[in-house]
């Protein structure tokens, strides 16, 4: 060990954190939205967005995360030849991309978790199908579908650390590079393991937070659909 | 541009050993986690104020931290201790050790659904509370969290991917060492996620099938 | 057979038993009677410790409930448990159930753990019934079940709490009936239960609880016939 582990090594450990923070926000902010979408769709009506729309989610369910980011990673320069896309955009889409897929099915969970009871008596007031979600089906969705989000969130600051096959520099990435140049792995990883810990102990003590607050379970859409959604917040 | 998949024939069999491979861990960790997790579930509800700490903490950073840096802090960070493993050891305790804090939890969730009268008859009976444990509690509660175990093990199975990070032939890496080989990154890495997807899919059949078998015995209505 | 001597049980700030004297004699069938929240099931389940005592003594069979050295799993190998809820295990076939506990517990080798079952079910007329699971069962059919897994323990008392509650008036006879011959048989029963013509019939002593306390206690004709205090006439002037 001719360097070792020292205090100076938490400034570039810390300028991977705020990579993995930054990565996670953007991708968990585009990637719900895109869930919305796609929770919407699963729960549409037209038989058409379903479709897609569970095909969309059901690949992407149903792969490594290293597949998707790898995808993205090698397929957009060949899709789009000459065109030098930064890591972090990659990471981005790939996570977003990720984010949509695990997040649409929180939604459409949640939704079918909102008491069938409300949407016939939306129904037999006269509301259309746009004012019906607007006002009576998705405002009690979005309240149910928070814990697991939440969970979920955890998931994606872990799973978030797959982006340093690409070599970007988030924190796992920082970890690597750290881990060499002191030659003390044990100390910069647990160090890592540390700053990943305190961010998702983070979260989910205010995930847990929430659950006192309104009462909703975070495993709540689990107990009643088991098999769909267990995946949720498991990630790894 | 144009996609070719005639490239990647020559690997089929590659490919296919190694989705074996992947899938032979996945079937390791599970059985070792899935043993390790029934320990630590009863660590963390019924022994001594120490351990149910030990068994609380352990579950409570396994979750909270990423599976890499747990592969990383056992392939790169136990030979500072003079532990040196190969990719597949690494590997397979890395994903033992982190399903078993996942499977615990599941075993609580299991467990806490058994209806308590169904443990105070075997505690009538005379049966201490190992038997009653090992023989009444257990296969009602794996049967309430069947779904929750198979699913784990498939994400378990998706999660095997990482050790190809640290250079294990599993299917994750065969697949970058053929797109290294073609430069066919879209075909092969589609054709990759399809064997991955196509064996998920397989494994939920089964595993429906074996709730099938397994629980013939379960009433849909109240038991 | 069992001794209680000024049993006092608190469930955090609520005093459910003030202070419980009770003697049952071997072969004695004693039935306690009494409205909800009286205490009754509890009393019972701290018979085989299934509640803890909070203070006083219950000796069951020679053995102190409350001590440290006693060792808990032994008494309740003597001490056999009717519970409302049946509590069959549901993941094993009716034999198995009855099984289950002579084997791990007792010992017993299979063969002759199998047959014991076998006969016990024929005593409760369900010998049809040998390799079915509980899922498949009426109320009646898993409490008749649930009466040969406990005598399958060869116990030398059986405890009873509320048995035929939770069954459709026309399967209670069915049940009632199993309960009969095993009083018949000089059985040593605790009965915790609602029916008062079982009571009438069957019981060498009748216990009217209420409110924690033991009320009144005789014999079934002193209780139905002539009861003393006035709660004991209101309560049976409601059931009766």
């Amino acid at each position: 060990m001719i360097d070792g582990f020292g205090f100076q090594y938490l400034l570039p450990l810390g300028k991977g954190t705020l990579w993995t923070i930054a990565l996670c926000a953007t991708s968990g902010i585009l990637g719900s939205v895109l869930g919305l979408i796609l929770g919407l769709a699963e729960t549409s009506p037209s038989r058409v967005a379903r479709w897609l729309s569970s095909i969309y989610v059901n690949l992407i369910r149903g792969v490594p995360v290293l597949i998707i980011i790898f995808f993205i990673y090698f397929g957009v320069p060949l899709l789009f030849p000459g065109i030098d896309i930064p890591g972090f955009l990659t990471g981005v889409i790939a996570l977003t991309g990720f984010v949509g897929a695990y997040m649409a099915e929180i939604l459409r969970g949640s939704i079918e978790a909102v008491p069938k009871g409300q949407n016939e008596a939306a129904d037999a007031l006269g509301m259309g199908y746009f004012l019906k979600y607007r006002s009576v089906i998705m405002p009690q969705a979005m309240k149910i579908a928070v814990p697991p989000a939440i969970n979920f969130l955890i998931a994606l600051v872990k799973d978030s650390s797959l982006i340093t096959v690409i070599g970007f520099i988030e924190l796992t990435k920082a970890g690597s590079v750290v881990s060499n140049l002191t030659s003390d792995p044990i100390a910069t990883y647990l160090a890592v393991a540390v700053i990943y810990f305190v961010i998702c102990y983070g979260i989910s003590r205010l995930g847990r937070a929430y659950e006192t607050r309104t009462g909703i379970r975070s495993d709540a859409l689990r107990v009643q659909k088991p098999l769909r959604l267990a995946g949720i917040g498991k990630s790894k | 541009m144009t996609l070719y998949f005639g490239d990647l024939l020559p690997y089929s069999s590659l490919l296919l050993e190694s989705l074996w491979v992947s899938l032979y861990i996945t079937l390791v960790a599970m059985l070792a986690g899935g043993a390790l997790g029934v320990l630590l579930y009863q660590g963390k509800s019924k022994s001594s104020r120490l351990v149910k700490t030990i068994s609380s903490a352990y579950i409570e950073v396994v979750r909270n931290t990423p599976l890499l840096v747990q592969l990383y802090l056992i392939y790169f960070g136990l030979p500072q201790f003079g532990i040196n493993l190969n990719p597949l050891w690494a590997g397979l305790v890395a994903l033992t050790l982190n399903n078993a804090a996942y499977t615990a939890e599941i075993y609580r969730a299991g467990f806490e659904s058994v209806p308590r009268g169904l443990s105070e008859a075997g505690r009538a009976l005379g049966m201490p509370p190992s038997l009653v444990f090992r023989h009444v509690l257990f296969m009602p509660a794996i049967r309430n969290v069947f779904p929750a175990l198979t699913n784990q093990f498939i994400l378990l199975f998706l999660a095997s991917s990482i050790a190809s990070i640290i250079g294990l032939p599993e299917l994750m890496n065969t697949i970058l060492n053929i797109n290294s080989e073609t430069y066919r990154a879209i075909e092969i890495l589609t054709v990759g996620g399809f064997l991955y997807l196509g064996a998920s899919a397989l494994l939920t059949l089964g595993s429906r099938i074996a709730e099938a078998k397994l629980f013939r015995w379960a009433v849909k209505a109240s038991d | 057979m069992i001794f209680v001597e000024d049993l006092h049980k608190t469930f955090g700030k609520l005093e459910v038993l003030k202070g419980i004297d009770c003697h049952v004699r071997e072969q004695e069938v004693v039935c306690v009677i009494g409205p909800s929240g009286s205490g009754k099931s509890t009393f019972l389940r701290c018979l085989n410790s299934l509640e803890t005592i909070t203070s006083g003594t219950v000796t069951v069979n020679g053995h102190r409930l409350n001590e440290s050295k006693t060792d808990i799993d032994l008494v309740r190998e003597q001490v056999g448990m009717v519970f409302q809820q049946f509590n069959l295990f549901p993941h094993m076939t009716v034999v198995d159930n009855i099984m289950l506990a002579p084997r791990k517990v007792l010992k017993v080798a299979k063969d002759q753990a199998r047959s014991n079952a076998v006969a016990l079910l024929a005593k409760v007329g369900l010998t049809d019934k040998t390799d079915t699971y509980p899922g498949s069962l009426s109320g009646g059919q898993m409490q008749r079940v649930a009466i040969a897994r406990a005598l399958a323990m060869d116990p030398k008392v059986m405890l009873f709490d509320e048995p035929t509650s939770a069954l459709d008036p026309e399967i209670v006879g069915e049940v009632l009936t199993v309960m009969k011959d095993l009083a018949r048989e000089s059985m040593t029963m605790v009965v915790v239960t609602h029916e008062m013509g079982f009571a009438r019939e069957v019981a060498d002593r009748v216990i009217f609880m209420d409110q924690g306390a033991i009320v009144e206690e005789g014999s079934p004709e002193q209780i139905f016939g002539s009861p003393q205090h006035a709660r004991t006439q209101e309560f049976l002037g409601k059931v009766l």
